[in-house]
């Protein structure tokens, strides 16, 4: 197969909306930077070649297994192990056998690898078996037997007193603003847990090596992460440490935090086995023991002027982090940063905090935090377009952050703000206030008919209409905004010091090194594109060497939104400086030379290490300043039908209309846009993890359900660029920022469809159901009623 | 999740099978497709020391139109075989719709109309379908064959009238015939319906003479709802509006519903009015048409 | 149960991607655990292992099936294809090349599946409408692309003739 450096796309067979690449290019575009060139694992995908992590043959593997708590909150008084059971073929471990610190290292020290006297969650590791075949190694497991004293459990977060994190940041005087208001708009909005459900579940392959250390091969996203856990956990040195990531079959956060303990797990098994041992999650323990997306409960009060100022915000968020911390502090630091939307307001205040309950940890997914709070936010807006009889298309226009504006953090905006331009694109490309005023139109007809009808419909038919139009279910447009911080908040990227490399070896091979993963978005092609187009040379010249601890360095983690503008900013100082290197000392240009030179001369080698973006202030111990470099900038519209009578929605089309600064690879670019929006669209509408008791109910791919060929909408993916200076390759972050967006775009369709506001995600059938038959007490209610009434929209 | 182990056997007659399934009390089981009751075993919720291939036996195997106009098919026959049988497009249309929507398009490939019914599964679609069309299950054994109606087979959740030696041979629907019509409606998330709702109504001289209701996934089990139909018998045109709304009444107040993922009980008891109202619409509309 | 009781071993006899295996197995092991490894072809992915996500699809006699759940020894006599028996002397086959067009996959993990079970399709029609493609394929699942690229993928493939 030969690159092929541009896309066709027949446009009859695509419902796809893709930048092509040579028609309009983008004034950006480069030699090899802005064009959609071929992935560089396709071969290895398409062909079955590609090694994931189970798919690793190591003769004499070992297969390794969790014991785990079935109680949510326990006293662990012991563990037995049934005397009947030949325990000779096996090999099992406690909390006792952990040499280092029995501690999974994040922000705090709060999760052991294993449970020693308490047990805070169902599914937490408590011991662990190996034995030569996994049917042994499962049977020995069902012989363990856990003596516990049960503790009670607290399952409901708003009923914690033990917070893992708390936020308070204002701006502006917060009554005065509200003082200044003709109305305020209310709102508890809740969101449910989601499961990442990458495809390849968690997996872990770890090898005992001579000199007493431990190789690890995984499925990962942030190998420094695992490696750093490892060392602590193992009690070992760099030098008898490698993590090795195998190809990953997605992570969307779920593989930031978790492999860390299971590296540790498998390892700990091999060292004291002596032999290799696999840890493949099965689906049911996969969804058991993983982290999801954290629940929340959002409080908002806003205070809105009749001329459509947005003149305060008042903002609450509990977050349930579950059991144990994990990521939860810096989940809620997102989430708090992001809670007001993009829109400018002078009187702001947002407290939050993330608790602890006794439930299975939440942790990272796509967004950390922000689709939480930005559902609320936009469910805000959009229902104060209501309240003002404003278009929310024109109530955001008047309301989007622009250059100069101050963020709630202090954060004067000073370039690269889209959030208009987003705006405007969505709207146009969906024809958005056309089908507004069509779905308007249709509404009147339907309470036109209903009111005709009377109270004479039928139970099973309650809205009375015709057979013609129960075939066509109510259609519905909506729009929504989302803004989304890229790199680690605040002072993170400062505190990571990233490092890469990029060189030309002795035998004159171009190598960028960095611990930067594929997940399946494309990190090795678009970072490699970058290099390419650095150093002038073809992308295919460019080699990107194995994400090994061993062999790369800490570029820091594969999360955040990070590795295009972090992570590429950095290989392309790097590559600029190989290239000023070498021409320097061939006085031609790199491409034509840099081969000769490398055998003349031997390797050259630049190591660049992040050292900040320029004139970016922040106070880790306020929360105030410049908590991003630079924002992301996103809009979406979304059309739905609902069924009136089953409470059904199908998400026709959603068109994402996303600033990513400068595109790197179109179609990748697209990609990304393209599966967040459909995860967003599975949150919004069918996507739940039901914990109860502390227990998850759907615990199984056939209960927890994701979205189908079947239920995806036609998807507009626009890329808008809005450069970032202060990169060097004016990219900013992509990856998050379209599953921000899509929940409240969606919910707002659905009102539009129905007149029903839907508070709670997921919308699902039966919350729809029951808020079309609130409205209808509602309305009746409130026909003959002072038009004043209006003034305070409360839940 | 590793499959037990097991001893396979794979006999080429009824009373071989019979006699095997009686050799090992408790331990043995039939084995069709698979999918079901290998999926079981993997959870650990069911251990079998020995499985008896089914689909090497003749008498389990086919598709045909026998004598009087019977459909029958045989224990063996997967969904797809269902799906894509002439036969049945001609003859049961809605079943062929129905069997387009089983699960997915590989569990059709191996899944069978025999196994469904054994294990007598909450979510089984074609239970609800033979069960309003009135069909009826063979049985054998080395001692012998009996038959009887599916509403008698299907006795429970996950539990049907099958003795531990007898094998399911085959599945007879009543003939299709002018006057007759059937149809089905269900409501899924993903693979596992939320509810589904078959309906056969038998029209004569304008007004329905029979009409026979049965829902599957909103209950535990797959259920004929035999009052139900009964309100809808002697509705023609102008009332059969009226009849409708009737039997929606009378399937909620009838069908024991439960809360699960897909939705409360209260949802569940609300969809099988609508999907009530579907299907009979459509089995009314196959019957009267000319 | 008799502890001292032999395992039982029976013979499969059938081809895989045209060439002929014949192995001596236990009859629980699934066609998938038998390709994966006994045969070395790791292509074929188990994910959810209950028939739902269709990453261990595999072609019998042409045939869609769940290779987690079926006992291999139904594969006796019959034809098995995977992923790694579709480009055929390092030529991608027009669907693998859509797949690239239209970056329909991502992280690759459902590719397998997905790229089987659009064979499967492919095969038996020639005139698709994006409904057919979506009804053989809702028994998919992808997390990474949203689906859209695949249907286009397959769809292009069947243009180009595949």
């Amino acid at each position: 197969m030969s690159p092929r450096a541009a896309v066709e796309r027949p446009a009859e067979a695509s419902l796809r909306t893709v930048q092509a690449p040579d028609e309009p290019r983008s004034p950006l575009a480069g030699a090899i930077v802005g064009r959609s060139v071929p992935r560089r694992d396709a071969l290895a995908k398409l062909t079955g070649r590609a090694r994931y992590v189970a798919d690793l043959d190591l003769p004499g593997a070992w297969h390794g297994v969790i014991v785990r708590a079935t109680e949510p909150h326990a006293r662990l008084l012991g563990i037995d192990l049934d005397p009947a059971f030949d325990w000779s073929q096996v090999v099992v471990l406690t909390a006792n056998d952990v040499p280092g610190d029995n501690v999974v290292q994040f922000a705090v020290d709060d999760q052991p690898v294993l449970a020693i006297d308490e047990i805070r969650h169902v599914g937490e590791p408590v011991a662990l078996i190996a034995a030569p075949d996994l049917p042994t190694a499962e049977a020995a497991r069902d012989r363990v037997r856990l003596r516990t004293e049960p503790l009670p459990p607290v399952l409901d977060p708003l009923a914690s007193d033990v917070a893992f994190a708390r936020y308070e940041i204002a701006k502006g005087d917060l009554e005065a603003g509200f003082a200044a208001a003709d109305l305020v708009i209310e709102g508890t909005y809740t969101v449910g847990r989601q499961e990442q459900l990458y495809l390849e579940t968690q997996g872990m392959l770890a090898v005992p090596r001579e000199d007493g250390g431990v190789t690890v091969h995984g499925s990962l996203q942030c190998p420094y992460y695992v490696h750093a856990a490892m060392r602590r956990a193992l009690a070992l040195d760099d030098a008898r440490l490698s993590v090795i990531q195998s190809e990953t079959g997605g992570g969307f956060g779920g593989k930031e935090e978790f492999p860390s303990g299971l590296a540790i797990q498998a390892a700990l098994l091999a060292i004291k086995s002596g032999h290799p041992v696999r840890m493949i999650f099965g689906r049911h323990e996969d969804l058991v023991a993983t982290t999801k997306r954290h629940p929340a409960v959002l409080r908002h009060r806003w205070g809105v002027t009749r001329d459509g100022r947005l003149v305060a915000q008042d903002i609450d968020v509990v977050m349930d982090g579950g059991a144990y911390a994990t990521l939860s502090g810096v989940v809620l630091s997102r989430g708090t940063i992001h809670a007001g939307g993009p829109y400018a307001c002078p009187n702001v205040r947002i407290r939050t905090r993330a608790v602890m309950t006794h439930t299975p940890p939440s942790g990272a997914f796509r967004g950390f935090g922000a689709p939480q709070t930005e559902f609320a936010a936009e469910m805000q807006a959009n229902r104060a377009a209501e309240a003002l009889g404003l278009s929310p298309a024109e109530l955001r226009r008047r309301w989007a952050y622009g250059i100069g504006d101050v963020t709630a953090t202090g954060q004067v905006l000073r370039e690269s703000v889209a959030a208009r331009s987003v705006l405007e694109r969505a709207v146009e490309a969906s024809g958005f206030e056309e089908a507004r005023a069509a779905t308007a139109q249709a509404r009147a007809r339907r309470a036109a008919d209903d009111r005709a009808v009377g109270d004479g419909g039928r139970a099973d038919h309650p809205r009375g209409r015709d057979e013609a139009e129960r075939e066509h279910p109510a259609h519905g447009i909506g729009v929504a905004m989302a803004w989304h911080g890229a790199g680690f908040t605040g002072s993170g990227e400062e505190h990571l010091a990233s490092v890469v490399r990029v060189e030309v070896t002795a035998d004159g091979r171009i190598v960028l090194a960095t611990d930067s993963t594929e997940i399946g978005q494309g990190a090795r092609t678009v970072l490699a594109q970058l290099v390419a187009e650095e150093l002038g040379v073809g992308f295919e010249l460019v080699e990107v060497a194995e994400t090994d601890t061993s062999i790369v360095p800490n570029s820091g983690p594969t999360v955040a939104s990070r590795t295009t503008m972090v992570v590429g900013g950095l290989l392309v100082t790097a590559a600029r400086r190989l290239r000023a290197e070498v021409e320097e000392r061939t006085e031609r240009p790199f491409a034509a030379s840099y081969a000769e030179d490398a055998h003349a001369n031997g390797p050259t080698r630049i190591v660049e290490r992040f050292a900040g973006y320029p004139g970016v202030e922040w106070d880790d111990a306020t929360h105030l300043g410049d908590a991003y470099p630079a924002y992301g900038w996103a809009a979406a519209v979304a059309e739905v039908d609902v069924d009136l009578d089953t409470g059904e929605v199908a998400v026709r089309r959603i068109v994402s209309v996303d600033d990513v600064g400068r595109t790197v690879n179109p179609l990748l670019a697209t990609g990304q846009i393209e599966g967040g929006t459909l995860q967003g669209v599975g949150y919004a509408t069918i996507e739940e993890a039901r914990v109860e008791g502390g227990r998850l109910l759907n615990d199984r791919l056939a209960t927890y359900i994701v979205p189908t060929a079947l239920d995806a909408p036609r998807i507009d993916a626009i890329l808008v660029e809005e450069p970032f200076a202060g990169a060097p390759h004016r990219a900013k972050g992509l990856g998050e920022i379209p599953m921000d967006v899509p929940a409240a775009a969606v919910v707002a369709a659905i009102h539009d469809a129905t007149g029903a506001w839907i508070h709670d995600l997921p919308a699902s059938p039966e919350r729809i159901l029951g808020a079309l038959q609130s409205k209808e007490h509602e309305v009746s209610e409130r026909t003959a009623a002072d038009p004043e009434a209006t003034e305070e929209a409360v839940r | 999740m590793t499959i037990p182990r097991f001893e396979l056997h794979v006999p080429t007659s009824v009373a071989e099978a019979s006699e095997l399934l009686r050799r090992y009390p408790g331990e043995a089981v039939p084995y069709a497709g698979g999918t079901e009751l290998l999926q079981t075993m993997k959870l650990g919720l069911a251990s079998f020391e020995h499985l008896v291939d089914v689909k090497r036996i003749p008498a389990l195997a086919g598709i045909a139109v026998q004598p009087g106009g019977w459909l029958r098919i045989g224990a063996t026959t997967t969904h797809r075989e269902i799906e894509r049988s002439a036969l049945v497009g001609e003859r049961l249309p809605a079943l062929r719709l129905l069997e387009r929507q089983v699960a997915n398009v590989r569990v059709r490939n191996t899944g069978t109309l025999g196994g469904n019914l054994c294990f007598a599964e909450p979510h089984s679609d074609p239970a609800a379908f033979l069960l309003a069309a009135g069909a009826r299950v063979r049985l054998g054994s080395a001692e012998g064959e009996r038959e009887l109606d599916v509403d008698a087979f299907i006795a429970g959740p996950l539990f049907t009238d099958r003795a531990p030696d007898e094998l399911l041979l085959d599945v007879r629907v009543p003939p299709a015939r002018p006057g007759r019509g059937h149809g089905f409606a269900k409501l899924a998330f993903f693979e596992r319906p939320a509810a589904s709702v078959a309906c056969r109504i038998d029209v004569a001289e304008g007004a329905i003479a029979d009409a026979r209701v049965a829902v599957a996934s909103a209950c535990e089990s797959p259920v004929l709802l035999e009052r139900v139909g009964q309100t809808l018998v002697g509705a023609r045109g102008a009332d059969l509006d009226d009849a409708l709304g009737a039997a929606v009444e009378a399937a909620r107040h009838d069908v024991e519903t439960f809360d699960d993922v897909n939705g409360s009980a209260d949802y569940k008891r609300h969809l099988v009015g609508l999907l009530l109202r579907a299907a009979a619409t459509s089995a009314y509309e196959e019957a009267t048409r000319a | 149960m008799p502890e001292s009781r032999t395992i039982q071993l029976v013979d499969l006899a059938c081809t895989v991607n045209g060439r002929n295996v014949a192995l001596r197995i236990e009859p629980r092991e699934t066609l998938a655990d038998v390709l994966r490894e006994r045969l070395g072809l790791t292509g074929t992915k188990v994910s959810c292992d209950a028939q739902v996500c269709g990453a261990c699809t595999v072609l019998l006699d042409g045939q869609p099936v769940s290779s987690c759940t079926l006992l291999a020894v139904e594969a006796s006599g019959r034809a098995v294809r995977t992923v790694e028996g579709l480009a055929r002397d390092g030529s991608l086959t027009p669907l693998q090349e859509a797949f690239i067009e239209h970056a329909a996959f991502q992280c690759g993990f459902c590719t397998s599946g997905m790229l089987m079970a659009a064979t499967a399709l492919l095969e038996e029609q020639r005139h698709l409408s994006r409904e057919d493609v979506v009804h053989a394929l809702e028994g998919n699942v992808c997390r990474c692309t949203g689906y859209v690229p695949i249907v286009d993928a397959v769809l292009a493939a069947a243009e180009a003739g595949q």
